[in-house]
């Protein structure tokens, strides 16, 4: 057993103060090792893209860390002064998100966008940084590296700027990538090629990433591990093979007896029942006021 | 019967528009053939950008064919006057895939739902207020989410304001656009289960436009792969998804991540032909 990357335990995400504050993550535990691969699984609203946000600290300026700690080459980020947390940003920790579109910048060409985390953060000056800009490119199957250089996210296409935006994460050789339903917005076809690039480049690396997303099919096939998350608390987690194939909790269970199947036209589009997540919700929120009284 | 019969559609290349004159067209479907029966279910299926959403548009009337006719119960939409069009557009509704933004934010789901009774004068206010209440009562929603505003409702119960809207008055078809691509799974199975219960109650004839393949499997009879403005393959579900002829159908086909653990899905020098697609007949068989 190799010693963990990252650690979260008992995270706990509040949104607001006081009275008002709503409960987003309910005591979250959750390891990564070096160069793995870990689902995060989950539908709208159960806080998955709340614990990447969490780990990058990029969660938004009304949420507040209210309990747990975030265990990062052993080092508690959370403890960690704000400057230099951010400067793990790009070098050691890296992102790559859903819309690959709004996560480059429209006014900027790719050559200052791909450069400006090389020089800032990596150590590059100007010309060594186009080198590797270049190098980049190619490491991401890009044809034309240097008309690409050029060009401005809008000339490119999803998949494309999906690309970049990946060239720039494994930029500073990280040591884990937050990945946050980073092929949900493309097409079917184009998210194999970005899958396939991820785990290439992953396997290369041995980069360990958080893999955020709502597709059990993506789980299955880009995952070794994989937790399943609702109302903001872990409820399952386990290797991939073991969590889809033999899910233990009803909640899992549930959620790939709804996932339409390509296979099987026959089974699959089972509503999860009403009652199951009431009663999640209810234990999540009973939860909340044993610990308030506590 | 609904059909598009060789239509093609060009529309106006905005990007190439000089500062005089007309934009250049570009032709954005070429030659597309489509039947729909009351009853049945076809999927449009393909990437963004093949013009899915165009022919679905145009089976309404909202675009004017370049060549080819789009024929309701054998009249050709382009030929009927302007009253005439009116009436057939009754029975060919659509629904959207936002539904946050198909539903005027500022009015009650209940006035939103009576509307389409009231502007056609089939119903008067008071009339058409309990024909609201009905509505909602069939897409399995209570009276009391009437006097909400559609931001107070979630994704799923807004998209069954839509559906509840599109069937407002008994239309004969149905072109639904991507309707539950922004859902949840749990969400969506239940969206999707209203649809198969509506098309049974009233033999609806549905176009279902989407990109997500598994869905399309599970819902539709017959399926029409577009590519880049053409159709590519199209007919029976079963067959196509199957026994795909089509290179790109099938590549299409080996792209969808199954919820089944394979370790080297991702290496393509494993897969050839319809290789990904071996478990399908067994299955289908068990189904019969």
């Amino acid at each position: 057993m190799s010693k963990a990357l990252l650690q979260v335990s008992d995270l706990g995400v509040e949104i607001g103060t006081g009275k008002h504050a709503t409960r987003i993550l309910r005591g979250v535990n959750l390891e990564i090792k070096p160069g793995e691969i870990r689902g995060l699984v989950g539908e709208s609203g159960g806080g998955k893209t709340m614990v990447g946000k969490a780990i990058t600290g990029l969660l938004p300026s009304s949420a507040v860390v209210s309990s747990g700690r975030i265990l990062f080459q052993e080092q508690n980020l959370l403890e960690l002064p704000a400057k230099n947390r951010r400067l793990l940003l790009g070098t050691k920790i890296a992102m790559i998100l859903q819309q690959p579109s709004t996560a480059l910048n429209p006014v900027l060409r790719i050559e200052n966008q791909i450069t400006d985390v090389l020089t800032r953060r990596l150590g590059y000056d100007r010309k060594s940084a186009r080198d590797y800009a270049l190098e980049l490119l190619s490491m991401v199957h890009i044809r034309a590296p240097e008309r690409v250089l050029r060009q401005y996210p809008h000339e490119l296409s999803g998949g494309m700027c999906q690309r970049v935006v990946i060239a720039i994460a494994f930029a500073g050789k990280p040591s884990l990538i937050v990945a946050d339903e980073p092929t949900t917005a493309l097409d079917v076809t184009v998210q194999f090629e970005i899958l396939k690039l991820i785990k290439e480049l992953q396997a290369k690396t041995g980069t360990a990433v958080l893999f955020v997303t709502h597709d059990l099919g993506v789980v299955a096939k880009i995952c070794d591990v994989v937790s399943v998350i609702f109302a903001g608390r872990i409820l399952e987690q386990g290797r991939t093979e073991d969590v889809i194939g033999r899910p233990a909790h009803p909640y899992t269970q549930a959620l790939i007896a709804a996932s339409p199947r390509l296979d099987r036209p026959d089974a699959g589009l089972q509503p999860v029942p009403g009652e199951l997540t009431a009663s999640l919700w209810n234990d999540a929120v009973a939860s909340d006021l044993e610990q308030s009284h506590a | 019967m609904l059909e598009a019969i060789n239509v093609s559609i060009a529309l106006p290349d905005r990007s190439q528009k000089s500062l005089f004159g007309r934009a250049p067209l570009l032709k954005i479907i070429q030659n597309v053939d489509l039947t729909v029966q009351r009853g049945k279910v076809v999927g449009i299926v393909g990437e963004s950008g093949s013009g899915k959403s165009t022919i679905g548009r145009s089976l309404l009337g909202l675009y004017r064919p370049v060549t080819g006719k789009v024929m309701l119960e054998g009249k050709d939409l382009a030929s009927l006057s302007k009253e005439e069009l009116r009436e057939a557009r009754f029975k060919i509704q659509m629904i959207f895939q936002d539904s946050q933004s198909s539903l005027n934010p500022r009015r009650k789901i209940i006035d939103i739902l009576a509307d389409p009774f009231v502007a056609n004068g089939r119903a008067s206010r008071s009339d058409a207020r309990n024909k609201a209440l009905a509505l909602l009562e069939r897409v399995g929603m209570r009276p009391a989410h009437g006097d909400r505003y559609p931001h107070q409702l979630s994704g799923g119960q807004r998209q069954r304001i839509g559906i509840a809207r599109a069937i407002a008055l008994e239309p004969s078809y149905i072109v639904a656009d991507e309707i539950v691509s922004g859902l949840d799974v749990s969400v969506q199975a239940q969206v999707l289960a209203l649809l198969r219960q509506l098309r049974a109650e009233n033999s609806l004839g549905m176009v279902f436009i989407s990109h997500d393949l598994s869905v399309v499997r599970t819902l539709c009879d017959d399926v029409v792969v577009m590519q880049h403005g053409r159709v590519v393959e199209a007919g029976e579900c079963t067959r196509v998804f199957n026994d795909p002829r089509n290179d790109y159908t099938k590549k299409l086909l080996r792209a969808v991540p199954l919820p089944v653990v394979e370790k080297d899905w991702l290496d393509e020098s494993r897969r050839c032909d319809s290789e990904a697609v071996t478990e399908l007949p067994s299955a289908v068989a068990a189904m019969r």
